[in-house]
């Protein structure tokens, strides 16, 4: 028997990947900061550890870095960023990354995200005093009234997609470029045209996978007939 | 198999906004109404290793679920009735009301009234708190900034007759919504804190305040929700096909 038809299954799994990528990415075209997963691939082989084929396979993914589009919406504690870097904020003890502004003021007037996890400044936890109009300039920093009462953490490095709009760092964090939007949220950067023009393609590679593992079928069948002659 | 359920979840995820953006629309002349939001969040990636020379990660999501619904309590438009007994709130704060049973609850609908023993009462009835008692025969009504309603009556005379309680709180967004244009406290909002009735918050006599819903965003956000369900009903459809061409594979 002939092994053409793993070539075509190495293929066809890969699209399938590409499928599973391609539908979270829609699936959070309206989630405040995410960031659309590429995927690459890498041809494997010739090799005698290949048997002697090329195979495909799926080697990683990581996330599309660039900004969505700042979306104002005119309250005072939603933020976006507008360039590289991220908010800080306590997940129980361990810092989460987010680029996912939509922080509000909770019951203990601590500044926190939609998860309800509190917003890490300079100095720990920002505090805000009640009945204060509260203002964040470009560099972070926060007033109320005209008390400067804390400065944002906004941080960048290498940093993978951990769930529930968070990011972990991968590596060491310093700090970053990126300029605070105060009354506004940065949209998820999935590119619905791009996304549709993935979906076809990824369709079209696993057909073709498809026809050479229909192929290479064929051609055993056709063996087997020869020599049952 | 995770493909389909990803693009489920975004589906499912966008008929939840479409609730929402038409709860929003169908209150757009609701007194003092505030609109709501829904806020997404990724789901957990699977980190699948590779191998392979360099060791790379292939990270899968696994779709959208729904954080929560935030409520904006931002100012709606402040326009004229010309009726004594209407008020609008400017500035941050509610009016308090009390239920029959004693419980405390709170609102921005100032479009208020008198019940048959003069009290001053919400639309449907509950009586705003501070035992406002408009005398039988008074003239004219007068309101303040910070809430005192004073009564003129027929022979010159002025009187105070009550004042309007105001609150705020810390979180509005985490008061619960009880419909009725009425709020709840709750864990996330905080107590019910004190306001400087006529500087912080006033009291505008003779005013309602719209509901804050904005028909074009609101209009926007429908067309936005459609089209990115279908995206999503597309990647199914793109997957299902895919599918059956594998299973057509053993013929």
């Amino acid at each position: 028997m002939s092994r053409e038809i793993y070539v075509g299954l190495s293929g066809a799994s890969a699209a399938w990947a590409n499928y599973e990528i391609i539908a979270n990415n829609v699936a959070n075209a309206s989630t405040t900061g995410f960031k659309a997963t590429r995927s690459f691939h890498e041809v494997v082989g010739p090799s005698e550890h290949a048997l002697g084929k090329v195979y495909a396979m799926n080697r990683g993914a990581s996330f599309d870095p660039t900004d969505g589009s700042i979306v104002t919406d005119n309250v005072s504690t939603h933020l976006a960023l507008r360039g590289s870097g991220f908010f800080v904020v306590d997940d129980g003890g361990s810092q989460l990354l987010t680029r996912d502004g939509r922080f509000s003021v909770n019951a203990q007037n601590l500044l926190v995200d939609a998860g309800g996890r509190p917003v890490q400044g300079d100095g720990g936890p920002i505090e805000l005093p009640q009945g204060e109009v509260v203002r964040v300039g470009p560099d972070g920093t926060v007033f109320a009234g005209d008390q400067e009462v804390a400065r944002l953490s906004v941080v960048d490095g290498a940093v993978e997609q951990v769930g529930l709009n968070g990011f972990r760092a991968t590596g060491t964090l310093g700090s970053a470029s990126a300029e605070v939007v105060q009354g506004a949220l940065e949209t998820s950067n999935v590119n619905a045209v791009a996304a549709m023009v993935e979906l076809v393609q990824a369709s079209r590679m696993f057909e073709a996978h498809q026809k050479a593992m229909q192929a290479s079928d064929d051609l055993d069948a056709r063996l087997n007939r020869f020599g049952g002659r | 198999m995770r493909a389909l359920y990803s693009a489920a979840s975004g589906m499912t995820a966008q008929q939840h906004r479409l609730d929402t953006i038409a709860n929003n629309i169908s209150n757009v002349s609701t007194t003092g109404f505030k609109k709501s939001r829904d806020a997404f969040q990724d789901l957990f990636y699977q980190q699948l290793a590779t191998g392979g020379v360099q060791a790379n990660t292939l990270q899968l999501g696994n779709g959208v679920r729904l954080a929560g619904i935030e409520r904006d309590h931002g100012q709606g438009t402040v326009v004229a009735t010309n009726d004594p007994l209407h008020v609008a709130l400017q500035g941050d704060g509610f009016f308090v009301v009390e239920t029959n049973e004693g419980e405390r609850l709170y609102t921005r609908d100032g479009q208020f009234t008198q019940d048959v023993d003069g009290m001053l009462v919400t639309q449907s009835g509950l009586r705003v708190a501070g035992d406002i008692q408009i005398p039988a025969g008074a003239a004219s009504i007068r309101i303040d900034y910070d809430g005192t309603v004073h009564a003129s009556m027929s022979d010159g005379q002025d009187a105070v007759v009550g004042q309007m309680e105001l609150a705020r709180f810390v979180n509005p967004a985490g008061l619960m919504a009880r419909g009725g244009n009425l709020y709840q406290m709750s864990p996330q909002s905080g107590d019910a804190a004190q306001v400087e009735a006529g500087t912080e918050v006033q009291v505008v006599q003779g005013f309602l305040e719209q509901s804050n819903v904005d028909v074009a965003t609101e209009l926007i956000d429908m067309i936005q929700a459609q089209r990115v369900y279908e995206l999503n009903s597309k990647v199914v459809q793109a997957a299902d096909e895919s599918l059956q061409v594998a299973v057509n594979l053993r013929r």
